[in-house]
């Protein structure tokens, strides 16, 4: 006769509820900015079920702006002295290009390398609001179009803005590309959670947009320069 | 298909962030040349002579932001029904986070969710074919 096996322990699924950001009122602004950040990029599968769909758009704002402000620091370091060591490369690269504006532009950059990386800097700082929004609206019209919408632009918006923890990783040299993947990747997955929906739709969601922009030219273009330059200046 | 229509309120959503994107798509074509920047240009066009999915978008954006809505049309016709539609949504946008004027919430079927998808995806396919005969076969417009 077998013996009874032990009961297996219940999935503890977390309740729905406020971030710890959203709670740095009793948790302090530090332990709630670094509990948020830890949870959400090393402990996803248990930030983002954890998520509440309906909550302050705000509060995830902001989160995504103290981001950014952080990241602004070592970003302009790394990024004024890599730009200085890639340009070169990058400049014979576009001489390729045979155009004399797109000359004229990278020779502007090197020339004035430092004041392009505080402009670039502060451009981000003061414009990321409203890239959080044009980004989450834009995305939730993608998760409409792949039936992965079911709580709405609110969830939408609050898992873009919760995964700009990755910007923090991305002025390390070298993993900039790696941590961007990431941040793909964690956004599908928070809004498989948030939106109560399946993975496949919500990496639908995410790479579709992707997947337009290679087959525009035009899209193509400009992402292949500003790629280019921003890959130089991280 | 419900119509739910909604209390007056400044909540923040899908139609508002929309609308900022038009305001912000809108107002850079209007005021920033785009088409004369140095990387702008389609690449698969110049190269190959078949135009991308995208094709003629610059050019639609550029001219709806200055009223000229035919040459818009011309230019890509689905891409200028969505170029009106941000612009819409951009004075639905003042609006609503102005005066508190709310649109009526649709709420959509499975059936008809997957209807509207479809009629999407064919939208986009037959612009495209369009963009097609008009680069490469222009003898069958007329």
């Amino acid at each position: 006769m077998q013996e009874p096996q032990p009961p297996t322990p219940a999935v503890s699924v977390p309740a729905r509820g406020p971030t710890p950001w959203e709670r740095r009122g009793e948790l302090g602004l530090v332990s709630g900015f670094w509990q948020t950040f830890r949870d959400s990029l090393f402990q996803p599968h248990l930030f983002w079920p954890s998520l509440d769909p309906k909550g302050n758009l705000i509060d995830a704002l902001l989160y995504g702006w103290l981001n950014t402000v952080l990241y602004s620091g070592p970003g302009l370091l790394f990024g004024y002295v890599s730009l200085k060591l890639q340009l070169p490369t990058m400049s014979k690269s576009f001489n390729d290009l045979n155009s004399p504006a797109a000359r004229q532009v990278l020779d502007w950059v090197q020339d004035h390398a430092g004041l392009f990386m505080v402009v670039m800097m502060l451009a981000s700082l003061t414009l990321y609001p409203l890239g959080q929004i044009i980004t989450a609206g834009l995305l939730h019209l993608f998760c409409l179009i792949t039936g992965c919408a079911k709580n709405g632009f609110n969830a939408t918006f609050r898992v873009v803005a919760y995964t700009q923890g990755t910007r923090l990783l991305e002025w390390i040299p070298c993993l900039g590309s790696i941590v961007a993947l990431y941040q793909l990747w964690l956004i599908a997955l928070g809004l498989s959670k948030s939106q109560d929906s399946t993975i496949g739709r919500a990496v639908a969601a995410v790479l579709l947009p992707v997947a337009l922009i290679f087959v525009c030219g035009c899209g193509c273009a400009a992402l292949a320069f500003v790629a280019g330059v921003a890959g130089a200046a991280k | 298909m419900k119509w739910i229509r909604e209390q007056p309120n400044r909540r923040f959503g899908l139609l508002d962030a929309l609308g900022v994107t038009g305001w912000v798509g809108l107002l850079v074509a209007r005021f920033v040349p785009i088409a004369r920047l140095p990387f702008w240009g389609c690449v698969l066009r110049q190269r190959t002579g078949w135009p991308c999915l995208g094709c003629g978008l610059t050019r639609v954006a550029d001219h709806v932001s200055h009223f000229h809505f035919a040459a818009a049309w011309e230019a890509n016709p689905f891409g200028t029904v969505a170029a009106i539609g941000f612009a819409l949504l951009a004075i639905y946008t003042v609006l609503h986070l102005g005066f508190r004027i709310t649109a009526p919430r649709v709420e959509l079927g499975d059936r008809e969710a997957w209807a509207l998808r479809v009629v999407v995806v064919l939208a986009v396919t037959s612009n495209y074919a369009y963009l097609v005969i008009k680069a490469k076969f222009p003898q069958l417009l007329g």
